[in-house]
């Protein structure tokens, strides 16, 4: 009884790890890296992060993208521009 | 990396416990999102929006849903499933303040109530929209935005009043030429340009082209305009100006945001891939001819004796003259059978019936031609922003 007992906490914890584990890395809006601040705070302001991580674009794409928000009033520098393209292409690129 | 913050506490522990072993036995999709739920940094809110629980969501801000497959079993869509696309802020709106005002190049600029309004004839009418960038997820390249799949269309039965109607109350100056509509919702930013579109005055003035305050017998739902919206048939859905306050009769196309940079398609067919400027581009009008295959679903299993091949087909300016269907590939095509065809600026159902002559591995494929004589090409032309998507509709099913 004592041996069963202990099996089921194993087995669930084993459970619940891979289950939040899954959560992780399905789920989470942003990967980390640089950029991802950038993203949160300047393309936040006018589009919600769906449509961020919902393409897989090539890098042209994602540069032309930034390059238009930009030009439609996106307070984004052109250091910050290189560093947000970097980051949308490692991260949500058509590769 | 942020961490789930799981209460040490035994009774949340529990109640975790409790999911977990709800799911292995129930479902894993709705067990996720029960506990995602809990864990709210990790994701993106919300999780549903209200009257729109079915929805697929692409995005939240601003508000872009797409019909699940399952819409495609009603040839009238329910109001909770139909697509919705948003490209601003969503105003709530009381009727009792609300106003319609027309100016612009009219003699007799008007300010009506809803009550005012519903004096004009009314009209109800069988009516499909979709957005321009219905199938823009198969686009190859990738072009930018919602990565709509089939479900940016909708069938509703509306009900308002003529646009015409109404202008003609105005009386137009010899210098009408475009109509602008405006709606109440702003944009999430100050400073970032409005919602605001405009069709020649020939579209305008078409009897087809309505005000309407009501869908599928409701009041408009807040999601597609309430109290009013446009509704310009067989143009993509970005014509249909919702959350309606003003009309603007002007001498010229309006040249704001939504006109100048988004909403345009090339003049000439470009490769894929290529940028072009707005100078190079046409504001988009009419939609094109497209059908889909809704069953059977990509890649399924089906036995080998009869199967339903079922779908919608619709164009722009126009009607569906025919829908050719392919079971081997596109080497050889036959006439599907129009199951419901209410006429113009409406979608048709189409069936076929396909006996599969052995097992194996197929390739659907359907083709709409209109009117005109316009049909789906096999390579639609490609452009940046993957609009007006209409290639020869393909599926995929595993004959055993």
């Amino acid at each position: 009884m004592f041996m069963l007992n202990k099996y089921i906490i194993f087995l669930c914890i084993i459970i619940i790890v891979s289950f939040t584990s899954l959560i992780y890395t399905k789920e989470l809006p942003l990967p980390e890296g640089e950029g991802k601040a950038l993203i949160l705070s300047k393309c936040n302001l006018c589009h919600g992060l769906d449509v961020v991580i919902n393409q897989r674009l090539s890098k042209l794409e994602w540069e032309d993208i930034v390059n238009r928000m930009i030009r439609w009033g996106a307070p984004i520098s052109s250091r910050e521009q290189e560093i947000i393209v970097e980051y949308l292409y490692k991260n949500f690129g058509q590769k | 990396m942020k961490k789930t913050k799981f209460s040490n506490s035994r009774r949340d522990f529990l109640k975790v416990l409790g999911h977990l072993t709800g799911a292995l036995f129930l479902n894993i999709d709705g067990f996720s999102k029960n506990l995602l739920a809990q864990t709210k940094e990790l994701t993106l809110e919300p999780q549903v929006f209200p009257g729109k629980e079915k929805m697929i969501i692409l995005s939240r801000k601003p508000i872009v849903l797409e019909m699940p497959p399952e819409g495609f079993e009603y040839f009238i869509t329910p109001n909770e499933l139909f697509f919705v696309r948003n490209n601003t802020s969503m105003p709530e709106l009381n009727v009792k303040d609300w106003r319609l005002t027309i100016t612009g190049e009219v003699k007799k600029p008007l300010v009506l109530t809803m009550e005012d309004l519903k004096k004009f004839k009314e009209v109800e009418a069988l009516i499909t929209l979709e957005c321009y960038g219905n199938g823009r997820s198969f686009f190859e390249p990738k072009a930018s935005g919602n990565q709509w799949k089939k479900g940016g269309i909708g069938t509703a039965l509306w009900k308002g009043v003529r646009l015409k109607d109404v202008l003609e109350k105005a009386h137009l100056t010899d210098k009408a030429k475009h109509v602008i509509f405006d709606g109440a919702d702003e944009p999430f930013t100050p400073g970032s340009p409005d919602f605001r579109r405009s069709i020649p005055i020939e579209k305008a003035l078409s009897p087809e082209t309505l005000l309407v305050y009501e869908m599928n017998g409701q009041p408009l739902p807040i999601y597609h305009g309430y109290p009013l919206r446009v509704v310009v048939p067989g143009w993509g859905g970005a014509a249909s100006v919702k959350w309606l306050i003003n009309i603007t009769v002007s001498d010229r196309e309006y040249d704001g945001f939504y006109m100048v940079d988004k909403y345009r398609h090339p003049k000439n067919p470009v490769k894929p891939g290529t940028k072009l400027s707005p100078k190079d581009m046409f504001v988009l009008t009419e939609l094109e001819v497209k059908s889909i295959i809704t069953n059977p679903h990509n890649e399924s299993k089906l036995s080998s004796e009869k199967i339903l091949i079922k779908g919608y087909a619709w164009t722009g300016e126009g009607y569906i003259k025919k829908v050719e269907v392919s079971t081997d590939g596109g080497r050889t095509w036959q006439r599907a059978k129009i199951v419901r065809n209410e006429g113009k600026y409406v979608w048709c159902s189409w069936e076929f019936e396909w006996r599969p002559p052995q097992k194996g591995y197929y390739t659907l494929m359907s083709k709409a031609t209109d009117n005109r004589g316009r049909t789906q090409p096999f390579i639609p032309y490609w452009n940046q922003d993957g609009y007006l998507y209409n290639s020869i509709d393909m599926v995929n099913v595993y004959v055993e």
